[in-house]
């Protein structure tokens, strides 16, 4: 489906998409109580999750 | 704690997950983190629409995951950088000759590179490099390429819990919430005949039941040495070189003992060849390190370890450390989670991966001033660490926050009842056996620990049984069960030249691993049922 490459490429989008949802995670439901970053959060790991389905 | 109901389709539901893992692993051959992100989606939407739970928690229980990760990783990356940092400056190469240099006897060698030191190098490092370290050095004495192998395969399978500076030993611990203390020695204690029954192996792929007669005194003396060791650093605070040290003195043992009355017959020799490894040519600065300086960094870890462990200098450092608080919460079926403080800490002295950073460091120094730094190492070293890291860095990433996920919305919970009502006083032998199909579907025993850690807690406490042994002995069924995951296999045959034969490879390794893995579920039995005193 997508060329090694491009599977190469991905996978450090997909080390950055873990690395950014982890502050949001903790953030949005732990110390700001706010459910957009909570959402925010989910949204990142779901879509990064996606990716590395893809890309691994 | 009431959480869901225990009904057929619930437990099914609670299941997929883990089956989702299992059967894309197997069965569709999708790498670890490609299964381990469908696993975290499905749990995830099974947490939202199924078991109750709402946003925020699915949100927490998944950060909870991260940070578990990053508790675990941190050790991984720590650990494999320093590695390739001295094996780019020939270190390693250097500490394997000399182990090979102690021994002329084929049946000594064997021991002392497939049981000691693929031992030694799988507790500092891990993901299949003790295999890829130590094979070539067997087949650069001459063994042949598939036993050679097979016997750093086996050899080593003791080491994996303890090894990789403890990373999967940390797992078990965080995962079960068992205090270290506790867990850590009934743990080494369990290992013991696992450890002498690897170097029986080991002489039994080399020269086959003779072998196993010939070096027998030999083995159960320098494996009980080991054992040991394995216990007393257990039990004295210093699991991360629980592997390490006992390797190393194995291998001490081994070259001493080997000489003395405990090996009988006469001795099998053959000359070991003077042409250094395959590759070493190429490389611009070929001058080989002395073993001294090789083994260095290695020495200042387990120094630093010591050190890390004295009252005094563990009460200066105590509260410096990295870690985050969760809240409870309960969910809308009424599973409650109760609030994590200092969830995962990592502690300045008391976690491996600072204590490997300062030894990074420092022997970094130490290599400059002793004119054997070369320019680029750090960054070549980096390189590889990122590139050897990163796929399994998201599979164990996706798999823990799948697992915690799971456990904290109940599905874990509802999954242990239901195994516990059906296998019931069966349930010990079969433990070691999930250990075992979790390392060998994701390739690590720290993934296993992760995704059935928790499942045999919960169901060792719906039987009565033993929490810690069960839990024990789930890490111990994935560590001797890891040497047979494809991953590793593949390694293994890859540096020996039998890529794409890898059959042979698992001809061999295949019915040791189980041996002992069966041996594992034997003493969970007897410890279990027959001995209940020794249980905990």
């Amino acid at each position: 489906m997508l060329s090694a490459a491009t599977k190469r490429k991905l996978r450090h989008v997909v080390l950055a998409g873990t690395i950014v949802s982890f502050p949001l995670l903790y953030l949005g439901p732990v110390t700001l109580e706010e459910a957009a970053v909570t959402l925010a959060g989910l949204t990142v790991g779901i879509v990064t999750a996606v990716l590395a389905w893809l890309a691994f | 704690m009431t959480g869901p109901d225990l009904t057929p389709i619930n437990w099914l539901l609670a299941a997929s997950p883990v089956v989702l893992l299992v059967v894309a692993i197997i069965w569709l051959n999708w790498s670890a983190p490609r299964a381990g992100a469908a696993a975290w989606l499905l749990a995830l939407a099974l947490a939202l629409l199924v078991f109750g739970a709402m946003r925020d928690h699915v949100a927490i229980a998944s950060a909870k995951g991260l940070s578990l990760a990053v508790f675990v990783l941190t050790i991984v990356w720590t650990s494999v950088y320093l590695f390739n940092m001295v094996d780019r400056l020939k270190g390693i190469d250097a500490i394997g000759r000399t182990m090979a240099r102690l021994a002329s006897d084929r049946l000594v060698q064997a021991l002392l590179i497939g049981w000691g030191f693929s031992s030694f190098i799988q507790g500092i490092t891990g993901f299949g490099v003790p295999v890829a370290v130590s094979a070539p050095l067997l087949i650069m004495l001459g063994f042949p390429p598939a036993r050679a192998a097979a016997m750093a395969l086996v050899g080593h399978g003791w080491a994996v819990t303890f090894g990789s500076m403890g990373s999967s030993y940390y797992t078990i611990q965080l995962v079960t919430g068992i205090e270290g203390e506790v867990i850590a020695p009934h743990m080494a204690l369990l290992f013991a005949p696992i450890i002498v029954a690897s170097g029986m192996l080991v002489a039994h792929i080399q020269g086959g039941l003779s072998a196993v007669r010939r070096s027998l005194p030999l083995v159960v003396v320098v494996g009980s040495v080991m054992a040991a060791a394995m216990y007393a650093l257990a039990w004295g605070g210093a699991p991360q070189i629980a592997s390490t040290v006992p390797g190393i003195l194995g291998m001490v043992a081994l070259a001493i003992l080997s000489r003395t009355p405990l090996l009988r017959g006469a001795p099998q020799t053959q000359p070991l060849p003077d042409t250094p490894p395959a590759g070493a040519a190429d490389e611009p600065d070929a001058r080989p390190m002395p073993f001294i300086l090789a083994f260095m960094p290695y020495l200042l870890l387990i120094t630093l370890s010591v050190i890390s462990q004295i009252g005094p200098v563990k009460e200066a450092v105590r509260g410096i450390q990295w870690s985050l608080d969760y809240p409870a919460f309960t969910s809308a079926q009424g599973f409650a989670v109760a609030a994590a403080n200092d969830y995962a800490p990592i502690r300045v002295l008391n976690h491996p991966a600072p204590l490997i950073f300062y030894s990074i460091v420092i022997s970094a120094v130490v290599y400059v001033l002793a004119k054997r730094w070369r320019k680029g190492v750090a960054w070549e070293a980096m390189k590889l660490t990122y590139g050897q890291s990163l796929s399994s860095s998201i599979g164990v990433t996706t798999m823990v926050m799948m697992a915690v996920v799971m456990a904290d919305t109940g599905m874990t919970v509802l999954l242990a009842q239901g195994i516990a009502n059906v296998s019931g006083s069966f349930f010990p032998f079969v433990s070691p056996f999930i250990g075992l199909l979790g390392s060998f579907m994701s390739g690590s025993n720290t993934n296993s620990n992760v995704m059935f850690g928790l499942l045999q807690l919960e169901t060792a406490r719906e039987l009565g049984i033993g929490t810690v042994t069960i839990s024990s002995i789930q890490s111990i069924g994935a560590s001797v069960g890891s040497p047979m995951a494809p991953a590793k296999v593949l390694v293994g045959a890859a540096v020996v030249g039998l890529a794409g034969k890898e059959r042979d490879i698992f001809r061999i390794v295949i019915p040791y691993i189980l041996g002992l893995v069966v041996l594992a579920g034997i003493e969970a039995i007897i410890i279990i049922e027959l001995l209940p005193t020794l249980s905990r």
